[in-house]
């Protein structure tokens, strides 16, 4: 097994504001760039950093043999983007990207595994140094654990999920527990803000 | 045949009693094919008046069965075994998505929506708990 990988959460300073309990994201006083990067599906697509441009999108790292808190983020997910669909103008729905930070088991599955959850949701992952880049820009955090006696091992990870903007930067994160109205609630006002900002 | 035997237990009202504890609600979201780790839930309820504590899990059709704890510390979520989970005299403790579940894995058989998994509890007292837990589509709402 490789040594642990892992990227420490505080290797990007973000201007992260504190976080009121129930509060379901918080928006970023300063955008951050996404840097170049390349994952792939499991039918080898590529998504790269231009697959974020002119869209919203939701990034959530995770691992396929997760058994409680990424099922059910994903499916909370789902539940926010119906909700979000009922707010903003159809081509503002964002788009969720599930990123496995576990390639060596997931790369085969991982694309079923987040179309199992919704038919528009991709799953992606890659070498660990891609995976690591994105990591590193969205300040989020995974780390393989030692496998038990049964070989199963464990993947640490953030629990929240990044939002980028069209311009293809950073603008906020979503926390647990990801309830649906008030995460779409959150995203429209994201949103508008977002607006406000290109003076449209 | 074991199908069959989970089917007819199945049929037998939904509430599973022990002495003084309850479990209402067990269910298992259903998850995708290639997932091989899954979790149930359940509501536990002890109506007597001494604490109870649960202190192993095991599930039919799976290699292996624990009672585990999802938690969020710092923004990372990770799972830590329990090794003993009290509920209170009188009270009720909740396994639910994103906290504590009952994690199974290596199941022998590919486990689908409409499908009961019988899991046994065991308690400090000795005392054993047979649950049966539905298989549920993800959208069953529970
Ligand atoms: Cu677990």
């Amino acid at each position: 097994m490789k040594p642990l990988a892992y990227a420490l959460a505080c290797s990007v300073g973000l201007s992260v504001g504190p976080a009121i309990a129930q509060v379901q994201g918080v928006m970023l006083d300063a955008p951050v760039p996404i840097p170049a990067f390349t994952l792939a599906d499991q039918a080898d697509q590529t998504f790269s950093a231009t697959d974020l441009a002119d869209h919203w999108t939701l990034v959530m790292f995770g691992y396929n043999s997760c058994p409680d808190v990424c099922p059910f983020t994903l499916g909370n997910l789902e539940a926010a983007i119906a909700e979000t669909a009922l707010r903003v103008r159809p081509d503002n729905v964002p788009r969720v990207v599930f990123i496995s930070v576990d390639p060596a088991r997931d790369a085969d599955t991982v694309t079923d595994y987040a179309l199992f959850f919704h038919p528009d949701f991709r799953g992606v992952t890659g070498a660990r140094v891609q995976i690591d880049a994105l990591i590193e820009a969205t300040d989020s955090f995974y780390r393989l654990m030692p496998p038990d006696p049964s070989g199963y091992y464990e993947v640490q990870h953030s629990s929240a999920v990044s939002v980028i903007g069209p311009d293809g930067q950073l603008r906020a994160k979503l926390q647990p527990p990801f309830d649906p109205g008030a995460t779409a609630e959150f995203l429209a006002r994201l949103q508008i803000n977002y607006r406000r900002e290109f003076g449209q | 045949m074991m199908r069959f035997l989970a089917a007819v237990i199945f049929a037998l009202p939904w509430i599973v009693q022990a002495d003084g504890i309850v479990a209402e609600n067990a269910y298992i979201p259903v998850a995708p094919p290639m997932v091989h780790s899954h979790s149930a839930y359940m509501s536990l309820h002890n109506n007597g008046d001494k604490v109870r504590s649960l202190i192993g899990v095991a599930a039919q059709e799976y290699g292996m069965a624990h009672l585990h704890q999802s938690q969020v510390i710092d923004g990372i979520a990770s799972m830590s075994p329990v090794a003993q989970l009290d509920i209170p005299a009188r009270g009720s403790v909740a396994l639910a998505p994103g906290g504590l579940h009952v994690m199974m894995m290596m199941p022998k058989v590919a486990v689908q929506a409409g499908e009961v998994v019988l899991l046994t509890l065991t308690f400090a007292d000795g005392e054993l708990m047979t649950v049966s837990a539905l298989v549920e589509d993800r959208n069953a709402g529970s």
